[in-house]
């Protein structure tokens, strides 16, 4: 298992929602995520644990964002499909 | 010179009651007379109520058998069709040569609203015509070409087929604006126009001639206004409709007029019902995926600030977020803020990366509220490494990580070298969720957000949003926070184009909160 930062818990789980329905789709437990995307910094760049990640795909585009507590955006990810629109 | 004729053409034999004011034409006069029975049948294609009046008036005295003549064939003692025009200056000449409706022959004991109906048949009936042997024209001719002269000696061959080439553009725009009046006179005749607000026919008068350039688009227009549907909208909603289908901006409204002609021949569709509209506004049919899909090159180079890029200086063990490698750090000192720049210093020959070039404009576009918030810039040498993890979670192949921008500032770029239009709308976008902050539910509200819209809330922009009624993109109604990145490129995308005045009317709500937001 990967170490967490040090002073920093994880509350414990992550919520995965839907960005298109707002459903959330599951929880996972907080550990089985990689460290990079279950702590992310906060706008004074220290790390925070990610609680909800929201997930939008449309087309050859997807959006990823991850909130901390509070529901505080801590980082925001587009990705596009291979051979679709976008970065080739 | 081409005449225009309307209904409200006055002419010197037409009884004093049923005048109009002279406003457009000249009307000829020298149309033989027909018989009463060819006046009758004129109104086939006039309009059943009128007609059956007229029959009771004339005491049915040669009424037609029921199967009235195809429209274009009651004209009385008109010419047959002349063939098709192949090229404007034929099309021209064709309408030149059209008999202009008058009230010759029509008798004159009809009562003054019976000779008018039958004149106004004739009128449409010239407009129609009109309007098909310029539309004829317009799709089937072609533009001259250079070997088309090759005869001539070269210097002279070029002139002939320049002079040729703006001929043939000046005459086909000649014959754009004949089908758009001939179509916009027979719309303002009927019932379903004159029951708009006058604000609105002065709206759809608008948007017909902002559509001249595309026939097609103007027979949605108008077969739109014809519909009983519209005609029962609320004028609010009929304007806000005319707003978004009427428009030439390429975001919403040309893929929203596709849509609207799709579903205006769909004869499964019930155009009566007011509600067929209202759904089609909730749903915007054929709009845009992504803000970005719809950006063309250079839209952007207007709004771009001036910027210099310095450096490189060598940073031994960057901590990318792909992972520890040495860069080079450029600045790039935009209105006197410096942001720092990291590229790889030994980039992988496998794959493509976004050049510094690129990443500074990229920078430059930005809304100077977005641009304060970035930080940093690192163009990563290797794919993101959360990508796998990405990948098994959604289940998806495929999908790599272009940008990712953190509430520290810092945004990160991976290898794929997107087009400078995606770039520069990635840009925009993402640093817009840093902008906004956080979602949209709990109310809860950042300072940083509330301070630069002026005490905006998330309630004030969710209202917003159901006032405008209209999204960006697809992406957009996923959520208010992606409503407001979409509109935020939207609106940069727009911001002191022709366009704007036109998205500004569908979604004026949210671009005065985005006004606020950038001091504009």
């Amino acid at each position: 298992m990967e170490e967490q930062p040090q002073h920093l818990r994880h509350p414990g789980t992550i919520t995965f929602v839907n960005g298109l329905t707002n459903q959330v789709t599951h929880e996972v437990d907080a550990a089985s995520v990689p460290e990079s995307i279950r702590f992310a910094p906060n706008a004074n760049g220290k790390p925070e644990p990610v609680v909800r990640i929201v997930e939008t795909t449309i087309g050859p585009q997807r959006t990823i964002r991850q909130y901390g507590a509070h529901n505080i955006l801590l980082r925001s990810t587009i990705q596009f499909l291979e051979g679709g629109a976008g970065a080739g | 010179m081409i005449d225009k004729v309307s209904s409200s053409t006055a002419i010197a034999d037409q009884p004093a009651e049923g005048a109009a004011t002279q406003t457009e034409v000249e009307v000829q006069r020298s149309e033989p007379a027909g018989n009463t029975d060819s006046k009758v049948g004129e109104l086939n294609a006039f309009g059943s109520l009128q007609k059956a009046a007229l029959y009771a008036r004339l005491g049915a005295m040669n009424a037609p058998a029921e199967n009235p003549a195809p429209a274009g064939t009651a004209t009385p003692s008109g010419p047959a069709p002349p063939s098709p025009a192949t090229t404007p200056d034929e099309a021209l000449k064709q309408i030149e040569a059209l008999p202009k409706p008058s009230y010759e022959g029509i008798p004159h004991n009809l009562p003054p609203e019976d000779r008018q109906a039958i004149y106004e048949s004739r009128v449409e009936e010239y407009n129609r015509k009109r309007a098909a042997i310029a539309d004829q024209a317009i799709n089937s001719s072609q533009p001259p070409r250079r070997e088309d002269f090759k005869g001539l000696p070269p210097r002279l061959a070029e002139l002939e087929y320049r002079d040729a080439l703006a001929n043939y553009h000046s005459q086909i725009a000649e014959l754009k604006k004949i089908s758009r009046e001939a179509k916009q006179t027979n719309l303002e005749m009927t019932p379903e126009f004159q029951s708009l607000t006058p604000e609105n026919q002065q709206l759809v008068r608008a948007q017909l001639a902002k559509n001249e350039g595309q026939p097609a688009d103007v027979d949605t227009l108008v077969n739109l206004v014809k519909t009983e549907g519209f005609t029962k909208l609320a004028p609010d909603e009929q304007k806000k409709l005319l707003n978004y289908v009427g428009g030439t901006n390429n975001e919403i409204s040309q893929p929203a007029r596709q849509e609207l002609n799709r579903l205006l021949n769909d004869p499964h569709v019930n155009k009566a019902d007011p509600e067929t509209f209202r759904k089609f506004m909730r749903d915007q049919p054929g709009l845009t995926s992504v803000v970005s899909g719809t950006t063309e090159p250079g839209e952007f180079d207007a709004r771009r600030r001036p910027y210099t890029i310095s450096g490189p200086e060598e940073v031994k063990d960057f901590e990318f977020h792909s992972g520890k490698a040495d860069a080079l750090k450029y600045e790039v000192e935009i209105d006197g803020r410096k942001i720092p720049v990291y590229m790889p210093k030994n980039p992988d020959p496998n794959q493509t990366y976004q050049t510094i070039d690129e990443v500074a404009r990229g920078l430059a576009a930005l809304p100077q509220a977005s641009r304060d918030r970035i930080n940093s810039v690192q163009v990563n040498p290797q794919r993101n490494p959360d990508d796998a993890y990405w990948e098994k979670e959604y289940g998806i192949p495929g999908f790599r990580s272009y940008m990712t921008a953190g509430a520290d500032g810092n945004v990160s770029i991976y290898p794929g070298r997107a087009s400078q239009e995606v770039l520069d709308t990635s840009l925009i976008h993402e640093t817009g969720h840093i902008i906004s902050g956080q979602e949209l539910d709990g109310n809860f509200v950042t300072n940083i957000w509330k301070k630069l819209t002026g005490g905006t809330t998330w309630d004030d922009w969710e209202e917003a949003m159901k006032k405008d009624g209209f999204s960006a993109s697809q992406y957009a109604r996923s959520s208010p926070g992606e409503d407001f990145s979409e509109t935020l490129a939207l609106y940069m995308k727009v911001k002191g184009t022709p366009e704007e005045a036109e998205i500004r009317a569908l979604m004026p709500e949210r671009f005065k909160i985005i006004d606020k937001l950038l001091g504009n």
